[in-house]
């Protein structure tokens, strides 16, 4: 998977992803906003308009990415999201029981 | 991508077909025999209950009664895990093109053991990539890692100051930095074959299967096993029992994993975690409100409107968590409202503070310095110097809501950390979330057992310990999404560890008799064994029928003989899961260790022994003065020579120097 990162003028890293988000790509990612973190920019934005699929390790390394920016004092946000799982049993609705 | 279409020759085939006759049949013997074993030992235990106790000696015969009921519930238990044991016919052909960690783990093993380990697992078959899980942090090890060429992972510094999760921290950490389809795991001891991989990834190629376990033996056990370390009715007919109802434990080594399953349990259960620390921190700050209100006097009214704006915002933020708005943003937006409220009634609390202090200055007042009370503000709303404690503690609750887990290492957890067995209660996770598991009947990695009775005990009361956590965290008989076989075949195993409670009656019931002459029975000796030897004798060919001799008399002695560990399993547990007493706080100081006799590990089977001679001695001295009553005497010195002969394994444990391969069995 490729990535490629831009930044607004409120100094927010927007991380824009292209392919799958699955097992063999989610290091890359959590290392991607790792690296944002370390840099700096700890507020970013992961653009996966370019992404048709997202496994549960993808997912994960989001959390991961979540965690990190938090760490830092910022946050980490998702545009395009859309509808990209695949048979998971664990996409249960990300809300209030 | 999984086309598993080797070709079987016809010789496969044929065995297959005879392999499926053979089970079948014996399955049938073993249905047979476990309902003529329940017949009966319904049929005693109702006679027990009803037409025999001994209601003038109530305090003993309640007791064995009991005991007697827990020991029938067991033999049900074990004939439903066994109702569809069989041997799976050979496994399917592993696809091609599969990815493949293989993680030895360690944490203070010797080098040379781990990288004994580490060379052959190298040497295995499929493709396939090795790390070493160094738990131990070893520079030495990290070299001769990089030396061999396969990988090494510790732990980051995310898991400074916090819980590390032993084991089950450990493989979350590697699954983290790696990315293989699907993971073997090793222990440190567990040398592989070169085949494992190819035995065991073809179940895979049915997609809802998440592990497969084979067995672990051990290559330093002769054929008397003086601790007993094998498990071989474990490791046969049991788990096959349990992958008859699709509920084979993961047993934390020498099984195979689909990362997908193990990932998919970690978000899950991160989003159970959050929102569980939302819904507490919600609770708990709508009650103390609730009692804030209830107390306010009105007197003060900036509080009163504080309070009340504070309930409404709780309020909205249910109200969005119920339909459905994402956590992150609602918890997000009712942190800043609560700041606001604070920041807003300190302001007005110091403003009328200043404005007091002017009007005591009087008309001299403009001489006083200007007051810049922002930082004042900060202070007070944030920390605990406001008098508004009910304001106070509503803030730290909110803000205590953190959606990225910060007091743990990792948000997410593959592997289960509820119990110091992890594998058990990961195991049980991903049954309840409707996956399937494997249990291989097939040797295809040796490991080391413990040669010391010393090591054994601390071994098995760990594995009690961790089980006993899972029951009182995570009951299996309550757990949404499992089968009533598949709670029942958790249950099972938990059940198995309370023995410690009914042995101590089992040794006590003799002793009374033989000392007092008082039966916890009331009926007599003929009537007792006509009921009895029926149960005793079926149940003794139930297991010999079941065990398809392998042999069991080891591990039934031990799971006797070792009742004190299984009862100081059950009250540690009980005590660190419901008032969090850490599971080692009962420790016996080093020093006393080094000096100590061995025999004291084994204290309480030696003052049961004591007692049992000691009575058997009196209950004799009873006949010989014509008091006691012969049959009844007969019976219960036969009962001690049985207990007497289980406890007496631990003086050959005892005796054990460790193994010496030449010699074989001793």
């Amino acid at each position: 998977m490729e990535h490629s990162v831009t930044y607004t003028d409120g100094g927010v890293a927007i991380l824009r992803l292209q392919g799958n988000l699955n097992m063999v790509s989610a290091p890359a990612v959590r290392e991607a906003v790792a690296s944002l973190v370390a840099e700096g920019s700890s507020r970013v934005v992961v653009d996966l308009a370019d992404v048709p699929f997202l496994d549960s390790s993808g997912l994960g390394a989001l959390i991961g990415g979540l965690k990190s920016t938090r760490q830092a004092g910022g946050d980490l946000r998702i545009a395009s999201a859309g509808s990209k799982s695949g048979s998971s049993s664990s996409s249960r609705t990300w809300s209030g029981s | 991508m999984m086309g598993s279409t080797a070709l079987l020759t016809r010789a496969d085939l044929r065995r297959d077909r005879q392999t499926r006759q053979r089970e079948g049949r014996h399955l049938v013997l073993v249905r047979v025999v476990s309902v003529a074993t329940l017949l009966l030992a319904v049929n005693y235990l109702a006679w027990r209950w009803l037409f025999s106790l001994n209601w003038d000696a109530v305090w003993i015969a309640v007791p064995l009664v009991l005991a007697e009921t827990y020991s029938v519930i067991d033999v049900g238990l074990f004939a439903l895990t066994m109702w569809r044991a069989r041997r799976r016919p050979e496994p399917p052909v592993a696809p091609e093109g599969l990815t493949v960690d293989v993680f030895v783990t360690t944490y203070n093993e010797s080098l040379e053991l781990v990288l004994a380990t580490v060379e052959a697992a190298k040497r295995i078959d499929y493709p396939h990539r090795v790390w070493v899980l160094d738990d131990g942090n070893r520079e030495e090890l990290r070299i001769a890692a990089a030396e061999t060429g396969v990988g090494y992972l510790t732990r980051g510094a995310d898991w400074d100051g916090r819980p590390r999760h032993a084991k089950a921290g450990n493989l979350n950490n590697a699954m983290m930095a790696t990315d293989g389809e699907f993971m073997l795991i090793l222990d440190a001891d567990q040398v592989p074959s070169p085949e494992i991989l190819d035995r065991t990834l073809g179940y895979f190629f049915d997609p809802r299967v998440a592990f497969v376990q084979t067995p672990q033996t051990f290559g330093n056990v002769g054929r008397s096993d003086p601790l007993g370390s094998d498990a071989p009715l474990f490791y046969g007919p049991i788990q096959q029992g349990k992958d008859g109802w699709n509920a084979a434990f993961f047993c934390g080594s020498n099984a195979v994993l689909r990362r997908e399953a193990l990932m998919q349990l970690a978000i899950a259960g991160y989003v159970r975690e959050v929102e569980r620390s939302v819904d507490k921190a919600l609770a708990r700050a709508g009650g103390i409100l609730r009692q804030a209100a209830h107390s306010d006097t009105g007197r003060d009214p900036v509080l009163s409107v504080a309070l009340s704006s504070l309930e409404g915002a709780i309020e909205e933020t249910h109200d969005a968590l119920r339909r459905g708005d994402p956590i992150g943003l609602v918890t997000f937006e009712l942190q800043q409202r609560v700041d606001e409220i604070s920041r807003d009634v300190v302001a007005i609390q110091l403003h009328s503070l200043a404005v007091d202090m002017q009007a005591l200055a009087g008309p001299a007042g403009d001489g006083l310095p200007a007051f810049d009370y922002s930082d004042a503000i900060d202070e007070l709303s944030t920390g605990g110097a406001s008098p508004l404690a009910a304001l106070a503690t509503v803030q730290s609750l909110v803000r205590s809501i953190n959606v990225d887990l910060s007091d743990e290492a990792l948000p997410l957890m593959p592997l289960a950390t509820i119990s110091v067995t992890e594998d058990m209660a990961t195991a049980m996770r991903l049954h309840a979330a409707g996956w399937r598991s494997v249990y291989h009947h097939e040797e295809l990695a040796v490991g080391l057992a413990p040669e010391d009775l010393g090591t054994m005990l601390k071994q098995r009361l760990r594995w009690a310990q961790g089980t006993m956590q899972v029951m009182f965290r995570e009951n299996p008989l309550v757990q949404k999404g499992l089968s009533v076989a598949q709670r029942l075949m958790y249950f099972a195993t938990m059940w198995s560890y309370l023995s410690g409670f009914a042995v101590l009656v089992y040794f006590a019931a003799p002793v009374v008799f033989l000392l007092f002459g008082i039966l916890p029975v009331s009926a007599g000796a003929v009537e007792f064994l006509a009921r009895f030897l029926p149960f005793f004798l079926v149940n003794q060919l139930f297991f010999l029928v079941t065990s398809r001799g392998i042999p069991t008399r080891r591990g039934r002695q031990y799971s006797l003989a070792l009742f004190p560990v299984w009862l100081r399993a059950t009250v540690t547990a009980a005590a660190n899961v419901f008032f969090r007493v850490p599971l080692d706080f009962v420790v016996t100081p080093k020093t006393v260790q080094r000096t100590a006799h061995p025999w004291r590990l084994v204290g309480p089977q030696i003052l049961v022994a004591a007692v049992l001679v000691l009575a058997s001695g009196i209950g004799l001295a009873r006949i010989l003065l014509g008091i006691g009553e012969p049959v009844g005497t007969a019976v219960n010195l036969v009962w001690v020579g049985v207990d007497l002969a289980a406890l007496g394994v631990l003086y050959r444990g005892l005796r054990y120097r460790g193994f010496v391969p030449t010699k074989g069995a001793s």
